[in-house]
């Protein structure tokens, strides 16, 4: 009897004790569980009364409403704003304060831990470029759509934010899971007026030095003759010899000839890429677009760039200046393969570069330091050798994030309210320019402009105070940037010099920036094939990513063309056609809800190359001085 | 000698006390509910975070990967057979990640496995308190620095634009630069040797604990019969310490499939992948973490770590019946 008593006790505390673990494993499946018809999770909302729209839904929270919100952003570099009047105002208005977390890396691993153990936030801030990352939370159920959140307890934001922008994110249920933390409406957008989201900068001193050799070497015309890569004897006027590939390679080869070395004013690089990783790296995009590599054929089809022979070419001139040696370093140098993203961001804050191919919004503190330092860095664009025109993306309003509410979410009902709230225009010149009174006021009685107050143009003048309490953009979680370039002052009132050169960075190459969008296609997780399609597309990028190094280092052209041919063979044998079928067929219907039956601006009917050579700079009709 | 005479009698004395201890124990019964209790909480312990999560080798078999949560691909997900298993036996860069998973360790084994030994030895040997205790505490202080720290000050030493072979070159004392952090051919033995002097203080603690524990009169005695440092080290410390090396020794062998994940990728880097490419940062990357291009695969992992554990058990009895067979001793 008591040995049973025993046996039974044992076992109650192993169930008693096992029950919180199997718990804590969240057996969520995010909400409702199950597929509808559409392939995406059947969702059930909560019983919350539902909002009128005789007035703006947030203020129909009621005023003793005190709501304590998780919004974690997935991206370990994201600022986490300290407390400033701007979250006191939400907090004022709405009701609701927010508690921020980001990761400690970007690998996607706190995110998916979150998730596993059921310990998901309220809102979630995903990078827009993790396609499947996003289908993938819809698809089971995580995260609520915003449609139908929207007409149950916020149908002004439908008023507040630009529809266009809801329908881009739209699945095929025609329901959209999430805003974009930066978009613009396309009826807002100044025609040609957005700048291209990748960049090369170069340093200016060098630059204008080097100018002065071109110069020299200029025939009376003006004009520079040089042997292409291909063998051709070509003519270019020497302003922008540089631009083309077999000039840059000469100035990187004087720059680095006359100025190498560790000290102060030198430069240890003639070409500074970003950050190589496993996937690759961003700076072969941006020369990509340079070289006016097109993403789809002339019949309008998809076009796998890798296997292009134009992209083979571009592989092959970066191994030239990887491997052209200049003293004891090369064009590009070896410890950039090696570099993490802040020994990328030392090299360019230290004017270590004679020319960066990097993002520069992304590194946009490390080129304000360099200009801090005397090194400052302009705008340059490159040509492919047969001198086509750059053909780059430009920023558009779909930001780098894409903020959605999760199932999790206790209150839904007041998360869009304070969604409808934030995009709303009074939220936007909350988040943009501060509270009203405190940092700014109307221009003038038609309340279309607004101007800075005194107190804080004199705060921020002066170098003792801080204006960081008062939270201008730094909620930059969902922001309309064209309305704030549209509302802000158009005077430099109160930017400083820093101010105005980050937004200049790369302005004057806006007019070769173009719209990307059929690109950004999302591939149906729920597809028979996307098993073999996911797992072929993992083997090829990692062997992509393995041996683009090696292709770039290799000692020589023929080595680096065997490396290629031998990386193109293997991603084939890596069931390479499957991956290209489904991107076809994705990128197709991506072209279908735009409209548009040809997406490569080159082959629009209208297009008409904007390349000016004697402007190497791009033009600087763009910059602006507020 | 009398002291001696004395302690001998204490040992017989205390031998007897013991035996009619043992004659006094009686094995519990179902009465000694107390203390059934207390120990029921380590069996507990046992099951629920060792034997329990043993169902979740399910997913090993299941077509999860894709799905983001891992309770739910362990019930929901549809079974696979051994799909899993295949896709890792016939992934092109297996032969590669085994090849340097198992010949970083055995390195490891045959070069970082000694040496704590070999420094817990000759630290005993030395003879001023003050200058041994000024090594070990040397020697100890870099365990307490993170990976992260610690391998990066050795990412900005072997910088090749800024570090040592720049100002090397730069002094004319080389004729090209080197890269340590780049050429896979260097990662092995960068990996052996900042492990051995981040680890090798740490390491050694055990063994300068066990032989601290070796009774001085046998060191007198041997002094005694004439032996010199040499001798004492070689018929009295090594021999003493044994018991302690081959349970190290086994679990070193029974662990040479994993390498320190956090180790490996502070140095990792496209360049260098053919080398540092281990099974640890395999799964851990395309299992665990998610990219612009691929979800977390939970199966995949799982289905590794399974093989793993499969041959970590295989090489812990092979290393014990290996001791067994040529010391006598292993560890059961």
């Amino acid at each position: 009897m008591k040995k049973r008593f025993c046996t039974t006790v044992a076992a109650t505390l192993v169930a008693a004790m096992a029950l919180p673990v199997f718990a804590a494993c969240g057996r969520d499946s995010g909400n409702g569980g199950g597929g509808s018809g559409d392939n995406m999770a059947q969702l059930t909302y909560p019983d919350f009364e539902q909002t009128p729209k005789d007035k703006n839904s947030w203020e129909y929270i009621p005023d003793d409403n005190d709501l304590k919100i998780r919004w974690y952003v997935d991206v370990s570099s994201w600022p986490i704003p300290a407390d400033n009047s701007v979250l006191r105002k939400i907090k004022e208005d709405t009701g609701i304060s927010i508690e921020f977390t980001t990761p400690v890396q970007d690998d996607g691993q706190k995110l998916t831990t979150m998730i596993a153990g059921g310990d998901i936030p309220d809102i979630i801030s995903v990078t827009s470029a993790s396609t499947q990352m996003l289908s993938s939370l819809a698809q089971q159920g995580y995260v609520y759509d915003i449609n139908t959140l929207a007409d149950k307890w916020a149908p002004t934001l439908h008023d507040h934010l630009p529809k266009d922008v809801l329908d881009w994110w739209a699945y095929g249920n025609g329901k959209t899971y999430g805003i974009p933390n930066h978009y613009y409406s396309y009826e807002d957008i100044p025609e040609g007026q957005l700048q291209p989201n990748g960049g090369m900068m170069v340093r200016k001193d060098l630059f204008d030095k080097w100018q002065a050799v071109a110069e020299a070497r200029a025939d009376g015309d003006g004009m520079i003759s040089y042997t292409s890569r291909t063998g051709e004897t070509k003519k270019v006027e020497w302003e922008g010899y540089i631009t083309t590939p077999e000039g840059f390679k000469e100035a990187a080869t004087w720059a680095m000839q006359n100025h190498q070395g560790t000290g102060k004013g030198q430069i240890t690089t003639g070409l500074q890429l970003g950050q190589f990783n496993r996937d690759g790296n961003v700076s072969l995009t941006w020369l990509s677009q340079f070289f006016a590599i097109p993403f789809e054929t002339r019949d309008g089809e998809y076009l796998y760039q890798f296997t292009d022979e134009r992209y083979a070419d571009m592989l092959y001139y970066l191994n030239e200046l990887c491997t052209t040696k200049i003293g004891g370093g090369t064009i590009i140098s070896r410890g950039n393969f090696t570099q993490s993203y802040d020994g990328v961001g030392s090299v360019v804050a230290g004017g270590q570069a004679f020319a960066t191919l990097v993002t520069p919004q992304d590194y946009q503190m490390h080129f304000a330091n360099a200009k801090d330092n005397g090194y400052e860095y302009v705008s340059m664009y490159i040509t492919n050798s047969q001198g086509d025109a750059p053909v780059l993306a430009d920023i558009r309003g779909y930001g780098y994030l894409f903020n959605m509410i999760t199932t999790k979410c206790s209150r839904p009902d007041l998360v869009i309210k304070l969604f409808d709230y934030l995009t709303s225009e009074e939220g936007q010149r909350l988040i943009c320019f501060g509270v009203e009174g405190e940092t700014w006021e109307w221009a003038d009685d038609t309340k279309k402009q607004l101007a800075y107050t005194q107190d804080f143009l004199d705060k921020k003048s002066d170098p003792s105070q801080s204006i960081e309490g008062y939270g201008l953009m730094k909620f930059d979680l969902l922001i309309n940037y064209q309305l704030y370039d549209n509302m802000q002052p158009k005077t430099n009132h109160g930017k400083t010099a820093a101010e105005v050169f980050r937004t200049n960075l790369k302005r004057p190459l806006t007019v070769y920036a173009y719209d990307y969008n059929a690109t950004h296609f999302i591939i149906d997780t729920n597809d028979g094939r996307y098993k073999n399609y996911a797992n072929a597309l993992t083997r090829i990028s990692t062997t992509i990513g393995s041996q683009l190094s090696k292709i770039l280092l290799a000692e020589n052209h023929a080595e680096a063309v065997r490396l290629y041919n031998q990386t193109v063979d293997t991603i084939q044998k890596r069931n390479l056609d499957l991956v290209i079928e489904m991107n076809a067929e994705a990128y197709k219907k991506t072209k279908e809800k735009l409209g548009i039956t040809v997406a490569w601006p080159v082959y629009r009917e209208d297009y008409v190359s904007p390349l000016n050579r004697k402007m190497p700079n791009g033009d600087p009709a763009y910059y602006r001085n507020y | 000698m009398e002291e001696i005479v004395v302690t001998a009698e204490e040992n017989i004395r205390s031998a007897e006390r013991n035996k009619k201890e043992k004659k006094k124990f009686k094995p519990w019964s179902s009465n000694d509910w107390v203390l059934f209790c207390m120990a029921s909480l380590s069996v507990v312990f046992l099951a629920v975070f060792a034997y329990a999560p043993l169902y979740g080798l399910v997913l090993a078999f299941k077509d999860g990967d894709g799905a983001l949560n891992i309770a739910q691909a362990i019930t929901d997900a549809p079974w696979c057979g051994l799909d899993n298993f295949v896709y890792f036996f016939t992934e092109p860069e297996m032969a590669n990640i085994m090849f340097n998973t198992l010949g970083l360790n055995i390195l490891q084994l045959l070069i970082n496995f000694p040496c704590p030994i070999i420094f817990a030895v000759l630290t005993a040997e030395l003879l001023s308190d003050r200058f041994k205790k000024f090594v070990q505490t040397v020697t100890f202080f870099p365990h307490f620095i993170s990976w992260a720290v610690f391998g990066g000050i050795f990412l900005i030493l072997f910088n090749i634009d800024k570090g040592l072979p720049a100002a090397l070159y730069n002094m004319g004392l080389i004729s090209e630069k080197f890269d340590i952090l780049g050429d896979p051919n260097w990662f092995w033995w960068l990996i052996i040797g900042t492990s051995l002097l981040k680890g090798m203080g740490w390491g050694s603690v055990i063994y300068v604990a066990a032989i601290a524990a070796i009774p001085q009169e046998l060191y007198e005695a041997a002094k005694m019969d004439g032996a010199n440092r040499w001798h004492k080290i070689a018929y009295i410390t090594v021999p003493s310490i044994a018991p302690t090396i081959t349970l190290f020794f086994i679990l070193s062998v029974s662990g040479l499939l994993n390498n320190g994940i956090e180790h490996i990728l502070v140095f990792q880097n496209t360049l260098n992948l053919d080398r540092s490419e281990v099974l640890d940062t395999y799964i851990y990357t395309y299992g665990l973490t998610s990219t612009n291009n691929r979800l977390p695969r939970y199966s995949y992992a799982t289905a590794i770590g399974l093989i793993k554990s499969f041959v970590s058990l295989f090489l812990l009895v092979l290393g014990n019946a290996v001791c067994k067979k040529i010391s006598g001793k292993g560890i059961y």
